[in-house]
């Protein structure tokens, strides 16, 4: 019996740390919020030094006496080495955080690209005054190459990500309220499932719980925020020729997913003019798919209804309801207003001929 | 799912992981001095103050329990590691079974030491430590493959 083995595991550990944490200082601190994200990151690495520090203490003081009880060393061998798994994952998941940040930093060399990053990560802080999520969470926005969100709940940061292809097209960064739904999802789960699952045949709760109803409700916080504008530019990302078919396991079929939105809208109170829209929109895509069929009955529209209904508890007063007018005015006034970024991006993703990037950006307050 | 949402889950369960590992191993030192009479130093108050750390884990789980029950939910995979450990599928037994668990960890803090309540918060722990690391290294395994 040797605690070798346990000390050379340790001093690796103490190697990948060390590295990670002089890689994140260098990170370039362009903004406050990079330096806070860095802050955290090196602050859980410095937490685990200072466990490694603790177990090498446990190694030296406890291990080596138990040597004459050996089913006693092993016990204590066997749970050290336990945590130092746990470490030695941790270690692969800020490297994670390091790669994002050090892609997010060098795109952001570039002048332009690095300003309309900043305006994406405006639109997010935004939108996050508008929805009910934990005021103590760090919203991080950066580019990758779709769509997605990384909500680390222990240490309170939501990190948005926005395709590079999408960056000088913020009409589509409406998307990014989807993604921001998903920390609503996630923070408000439990009262979710408790509402919505009664409504669901048994057998099919563990996909709804785990995937389809986490896509719904971001769904809902998208066109709560964006009403038409959200739909509409879910269809350009999805391109999807066959919507009552699911493409991936998480993802309801696209028919599915409008018909809540459409729905949820009408539940709310939603003007007429407004579900009036949004429904030319779906019509305007839908209608021209070759093949008609129906959606399986996992989606039945009765109980997409009452998803819908249900929602309207969650998210009573939506923003799209109570800007819709004023967002109807500015459509034809960009770029020669100056308005709130909450308004200018559905207002240029509804806007019948297409806005310049430039002139978006100069109609931002 | 995409690769971040596996990292998010992953990065929770290894938190529990972690948690749970520490306090076993102040557990199992704990174990030595006051009920296998081994003759080691130790600081009993830091120990018992890292076993006892478990306590808002188990709450959180009890809360857990009862959502799920409320919902109508599948297990949990941390609620799934207790009925995989006992062999039983009645959630009001796991809701008991924490509750048994949460007051072995009173005694405990009092200073109570019995070699019962050290089993029944060991076999516990175990059993949630185990399922934590498992699914984390999984999830992180599968966010290695996009």
């Amino acid at each position: 019996m040797s605690e070798n083995t346990l000390r050379n595991i340790i001093n690796d550990l103490h190697s990948n740390v060390t590295l990670l944490h002089r890689l994140l200082s260098k990170i370039r601190p362009l903004n406050e919020k990079i330096t806070e994200l860095v802050r955290k990151f090196i602050r859980k690495l410095s937490d685990i030094e200072h466990d490694l520090n603790l177990i090498s203490e446990l190694c030296e003081t406890y291990l080596v006496r138990l040597k004459k009880t050996p089913y006693a060393y092993k016990e204590l061998y066997t749970r050290i080495l336990y945590q130092l798994q746990g470490y030695k994952r941790d270690t692969y998941l800020i490297s994670e955080i390091y790669e994002i940040l050090l892609f997010h930093t060098r795109m952001c060399r570039s002048k332009v690209l690095s300003d309309y990053i900043a305006l994406a990560g405006k639109y997010v802080d935004k939108i996050a005054e508008e929805i009910e999520v934990p005021a103590n969470y760090l919203f991080f926005t950066t580019l990758r190459n779709c769509y997605s969100s990384l909500s680390i709940h222990v240490t309170k940061t939501h990190i948005t990500m926005l395709p590079l292809a999408d960056l000088y097209n913020p009409a589509k960064w409406i998307l990014l309220s989807h993604e921001f739904g998903h920390l609503y999802f996630q923070t408000h789960k439990n009262d979710i499932l408790v509402k919505i699952l009664p409504f669901i045949e048994e057998k099919l709760r563990k996909l709804w719980s785990e995937f389809w109803l986490e896509e719904l409700v971001s769904d809902i916080v998208g066109v709560s925020l964006g009403g038409p504008a959200y739909l509409k530019m879910l269809i350009l990302e999805t391109c999807d020729y066959n919507p009552v078919a699911t493409h991936d396991i998480a993802h309801p079929p696209l028919d599915a997913r409008a018909f809540t939105q459409i729905r949820y809208l009408e539940h709310v109170g939603a003007p007429s003019e407004l579900v009036s829209r949004i429904k030319e929109e779906w019509k305007a895509f839908r209608n021209g798919i070759f093949e008609e069929s129906p959606l399986q009955e996992a989606f039945n529209e009765e109980l997409l209804n009452a998803i819908a209904q249900k929602l309207t508890e969650f998210i009573p007063h939506p923003f799209i309801v109570a800007k819709w007018n004023h967002i109807n005015r500015i459509i034809s006034k960009i770029p020669k207003v100056k308005e709130d970024i909450r308004l200018v991006i559905p207002a240029v993703a509804l806007a019948k001929v297409r806005i310049r990037p430039l002139d978006i950006i100069k109609a931002v307050l | 799912m995409s690769k971040w949402m596996l990292i998010s889950e992953a990065w929770d369960l290894n938190e529990i992981a972690q948690k749970v590992g520490e306090a076993l191993t102040a557990l199992t030192l704990l174990k030595f001095i006051k009920i296998e009479g081994l003759n080691i130093e130790v600081n009993e108050a830091d120990l018992k103050r890292k076993v006892v750390s478990v306590e808002t884990i188990l709450e959180a789980l009890l809360e857990e329990v009862k959502y799920v029950s409320k919902a109508g939910l599948s297990p949990t995979p941390l609620v799934e590691a207790i009925q995989e450990e006992y062999g039983y599928s009645d959630l009001k037994r796991i809701k008991t079974k924490i509750e048994d668990v949460l007051k072995a960890l009173e005694h405990l803090n009092k200073g109570t030491y019995l070699k019962r309540d050290f089993e029944e918060i060991e076999r516990f722990l175990e059993g949630l430590a185990n399922k934590a690391a498992s699914r984390s290294s999984d999830l992180i395994w599968r966010a290695g493959r996009y």
